[in-house]
């Protein structure tokens, strides 16, 4: 069935209008489209406010929350008794229940156990199906990088992440969607069972710098925010607010200034909108097609003589001591489809800050695959993509209340969109108009909070 | 019913699609029907919660011939255990008396209500005509899209396209307050 979010089918459905076959084919898009999910559960909400309000029998549909237990039960039912002041989704049942991260994560690789199932509904492909897809919707949200601080048990925590990270690497669309899928149906209290990631702050650079830049970002913070803003009508948690998986959430123009034949990748450098002491180096990295994705990788090599600190706008860990691999178990491999962009912010030796130019910060894929930084451009002038990612980086940077030096607040927020919305408003495409949409909906909740 | 053998392949339901469609075309009746014998509102809907996420346990080709039937049969049971379990099955007349006063609402209560049926009342006035009458005819007169039909002399499908219009509508135009 082919339907658009404007069918009145949609609504036929929703208040239960619909039957027979156009049922039938109704529900089975909903289960496969979110957008169209969210058409009917917007429809429901509608309905159930009129007709409470208007029929004298008015309550006769569950409520948002009702239905979110109904579809969460679906991924592991135990029926429970009846609760009336009480609904206890899945991830709560006694088997699932966690003291900690690594405990959850620890029962989720009982489940996934790096096992693989072959695809026997489908003949043709003969790629192995990863458990991943039943695993536990917490293991689904975790980030992809773990500092070893946060592992208990490294050995079996990096196994479930492995079939996270080849999940997200093989199938990204599919993990996606899934991830996106389970954090609608979930209770939001499961944000509760996130851990609470430490924002990576300014770290001096020292000699011979090298920064791994990560190839793979999570896909639950988006997600996330979403819910919050636009269901609750509340500002997120920080738990979910990791900037780089809400800059991931949308797609950039592939990376052209530099490739070895397995990655593809651009850097570019600007000033900083709210703070005129810092630059944002912005870096995207993409596997090409073929590519072993855990051959994608690529590292910065700073001129400690330029630049004096720097820090990734994120919570990866992937800074080395000198001459160290960086400290983190979790395998990142790059997805096969979508390139991962970063944002880093520079801080200059005050003496030196004009003279940041091509040696200051340079882009290495291995060997003598190397791409330099040209001097820094004011932030109107650098490309869409980076200006609409720092956008995004900013309005993480509030949500989470993120140690900014400068002036970083809604007014400047809002000011970033707006040249936004002037200087690309006839290219932006629909995914980007969504979020410049949400953006607005934070900075709105934001005025209105005390 | 599907009932064509070509296209049976492609209208198997998973568990998933048939709670959606069940949810869609049952949950009012359901709700419904569990309050005639609660006479609670809150715990018919925690029944019907209930009988949607068993029906997850079941086996598709198993029910769906019979999806009607068997949700209010499990209903229905679900109902009963929870009287038998509070221990309200008492006399008849005693029931209804409780089930009378637990409903019954304070005059402030009363006044709140009428005020926000006033006001909802009058953003649906605001939208155009046929709109306003055939979602007045659907939530505060419940009637079904084909009664809707009988009533006002327009097809089937006019109803539910001035539904659906008129809904969206009023989403963008209802203040947060009402939501």
């Amino acid at each position: 069935m082919k339907i658009e979010l404007n069918d009145p089918r949609i609504t036929a459905f929703a208040i239960g209008e619909l039957t027979g076959d156009d049922a039938i084919e109704l529900a089975r898009v909903v289960c496969s489209d979110v957008r169209i999910a969210k058409a009917v559960e917007e429809a429901r909400d509608t309905a159930r406010l009129v007709r409470e309000i208007m029929s004298p029998d008015g309550a006769t549909m569950l409520t948002r929350e009702q239905l979110i237990a109904v579809r969460s039960a679906g991924s592991s039912p135990v029926i429970s008794e009846i609760a009336s002041s009480t609904r206890i989704s899945f991830w709560r049942k006694p088997a699932v229940s966690a003291v900690g991260i690594a405990a959850a994560v620890a029962l989720v690789l009982f489940i996934v156990g790096g096992k693989k199932i072959e695809d026997s509904t489908s003949a043709e492909n003969k790629t192995p199906k990863w458990e991943w897809i039943n695993a536990d919707t917490i293991c689904l949200m975790l980030p992809v990088s773990i500092d070893s601080e946060t592992i208990k048990n490294k050995g079996q925590i990096s196994d479930a992440v492995r079939a996270v990270s080849a999940a997200m690497s093989n199938d990204t669309e599919g993990f996606r969607k899934t991830v996106r899928q389970r954090i609608e149906s979930i209770e939001m209290k499961a944000v509760d069972d996130l851990p609470d990631l430490d924002v990576k702050d300014w770290q001096d650079v020292s000699v011979s710098q090298k920064i791994m830049v990560p190839v793979a970002s999570g896909v639950a913070s988006w997600p996330w925010i979403e819910r919050h803003i636009t269901y609750s009508g509340v500002l997120p948690s920080r738990r979910v607010v990791r900037i780089e998986e809400m800059i991931n959430h949308f797609t950039y123009s592939k990376p052209k200034m530099l490739s070895n034949g397995k990655v593809t990748a651009s850097i570019e450098l600007c000033q900083t909108p709210w703070n005129p002491q810092t630059q944002l180096l912005a870096v995207h990295v993409h596997a090409l097609p073929g590519a072993e994705v855990s051959e994608a990788v690529a590292s910065l090599v700073v001129n400690s003589e330029h630049v004096k600190r720097l820090r990734l706008l994120g919570y990866a860990n992937t800074l080395t001591e000198e001459g160290k691999e960086p400290t983190t178990h979790a395998p990142m491999l790059a997805s096969r489809t979508r390139g991962n962009y970063v944002i880093y912010e520079l801080l200059m030796d005050n003496k030196k800050a004009d003279l940041l130019d091509h040696s200051s910060v340079a882009l290495t894929l291995g060997g003598d695959n190397k791409l330099t930084t040209e001097r820094p451009k004011a932030w109107i002038e650098v490309s869409h993509d980076m200006r609409f990612a720092s956008m995004i980086a900013a309005m993480g940077m509030i949500l989470s209340d993120y140690p900014t030096s400068g002036i970083l607040d809604a007014d400047q927020l809002t000011e970033m969109i707006d040249v936004i919305e002037k200087t690309d408003g006839a290219s932006l495409v629909e995914e980007r108009k969504k979020g410049i949409n949400l953006v607005r909906k934070a900075l709105q909740i934001m005025q209105k909070s005390p | 019913m599907v009932t064509s053998k070509d296209t049976e392949q492609d209208m198997i339901e998973t568990n998933a699609e048939l709670v959606e469609r069940a949810i869609s075309e049952y949950q009012s009746p359901l709700i419904g029907f569990a309050r005639t014998i609660v006479h609670d509102t809150d715990r018919a809907r925690d029944i019907v919660q209930d009988t949607f996420i068993r029906l997850y346990q079941q086996d598709v080709g198993k029910v769906r011939d019979g999806l009607k039937s068997w949700l209010f049969t499990v209903c229905r049971n679900r109902a009963l255990d929870v009287l038998r379990k509070e221990k309200r099955l008492v006399l008849v007349e005693d029931e209804t008396l409780n089930a009378k006063d637990s409903e019954i609402s304070s005059p402030g209560e009363i006044a709140a209500k009428n005020d926000r049926v006033k006001l909802v009342k009058s953003y649906i006035a605001r939208l155009p005509q046929n709109q306003a009458t055939a979602i007045t005819l659907k939530f505060e007169k419940g009637y079904s899209y084909k009664e809707i039909s009988d009533e006002t002399g327009l097809t089937n499908g006019n109803v539910g396209f001035l539904i659906h219009a008129g809904m969206k509508r009023l989403r963008e135009i209802l203040p947060d307050e009402l939501k």
